[in-house]
């Protein structure tokens, strides 16, 4: 499941019935340029949770908290038979957030066989050609020179936005080099492709949607393979 | 005399910070964090091309994403460019 939230979808009272009090802490540490987006983030990750999980949560069940090395993980307020048992990590969700300008999105998913989630969103923009020629493999940088200048930016956005995705899904972040990851699009389907990374056994697909003020979004399932 | 190399060194990657991000390159402190710098992964993903073509440090990438301040590359700089 995937929802987009907007800056529109904020109001006043919003702190008060989305975060929790670990989670407004972490709120009043952000840096004043950082605390919309940290509102945005949350907002569409808990509708998305709340959607996946059924409506019996309220955003305030639901907690983002993050491991030693940066990764966030769920916990979810538990009730059985009227018991309050506080708050359990859950393992059996995966979920992935993402931001920028006025809007952010968020996926989550039940775990059934190891897949794991990431998304992205990105403006359509243009590339530094050294960071273009970084973080394309050789083949993606051939096809981005037989593209028209036009249609440059939004290459790049859309590779870009995918491979940050897989990065995302494998909890890897901006640890894996992206020139190490390599996209092969689907022939005879519209905006999906696979990734191949060096030294890495996983299955993954990736998908991407383009909307009128031209957002990319990019979703991707990761599944590591086992010898 | 380490003090001056740094000083240097940090008046470079201000001037790379400040040409990547449009920040003022006067404003960048040792102790400022990088990814805060930075309005998302792109700004960062660059910033950290922008410091390996001007440097010409051999860099491993798995050093250069493990720098959390600027006094981190300024140090991470001056350590390789002997």
């Amino acid at each position: 499941m995937l929802k987009i939230v907007t800056k529109k979808d904020i109001s006043d009272k919003t702190l008060d019935k989305l975060l929790t009090l670990y989670e407004l802490s972490r709120y009043d540490n952000c840096l004043c340029s950082k605390k919309e987006a940290f509102l945005l983030g949350r907002l569409a990750v808990k509708k998305v949770i709340c959607q996946l999980l059924g409506n019996n949560y309220n955003f305030l069940d639901i907690e983002i908290r993050y491991e030693k090395k940066g990764r966030p993980y769920l916990r979810l307020f538990t009730e059985v038979n009227g018991l309050n048992l506080g708050k359990n990590r859950s393992s059996n969700v995966s979920f992935s957030i993402a931001h920028t300008r006025d809007r952010a999105v968020a996926v989550a998913e039940i775990i059934s066989d190891g897949t794991l989630v990431g998304v992205d969103i990105e403006k359509i923009r243009s590339f530094s050609e050294s960071t273009t020629r970084s973080f394309l493999t050789t083949r993606e940088y051939e096809k981005y020179t037989l593209l028209s200048v036009a249609d440059r930016g939004r290459y790049t956005t859309i590779m870009w936005c995918l491979k940050e995705a897989y990065m995302k899904a494998t909890g890897e972040g901006l640890a894996i080099h992206p020139g190490k990851i390599e996209i092969l699009f689907m022939r005879n389907e519209c905006q999906r492709c696979i990734f191949l990374e060096v030294g890495k056994k996983v299955l993954a697909q990736g998908e991407w949607l383009e909307d009128k003020d031209e957002f990319v979004v990019t979703k991707v399932n990761v599944k590591f393979l086992v010898n | 005399m380490d003090k001056v190399k740094s000083d240097v060194t940090l008046e470079k990657v201000s001037l790379i910070i400040g040409d990547v991000l449009g920040v003022a390159s006067r404003s960048v402190l040792y102790d400022d964090n990088i990814i805060d710098l930075c309005e998302d992964s792109i700004q960062l993903f660059e910033l950290l091309v922008a410091f390996e073509e001007e440097f010409k440090v051999e860099t491993a990438y798995e050093d250069v994403v493990a720098m959390k301040t600027v006094q981190d590359v300024v140090d991470y700089v001056d350590r390789h460019k002997d």
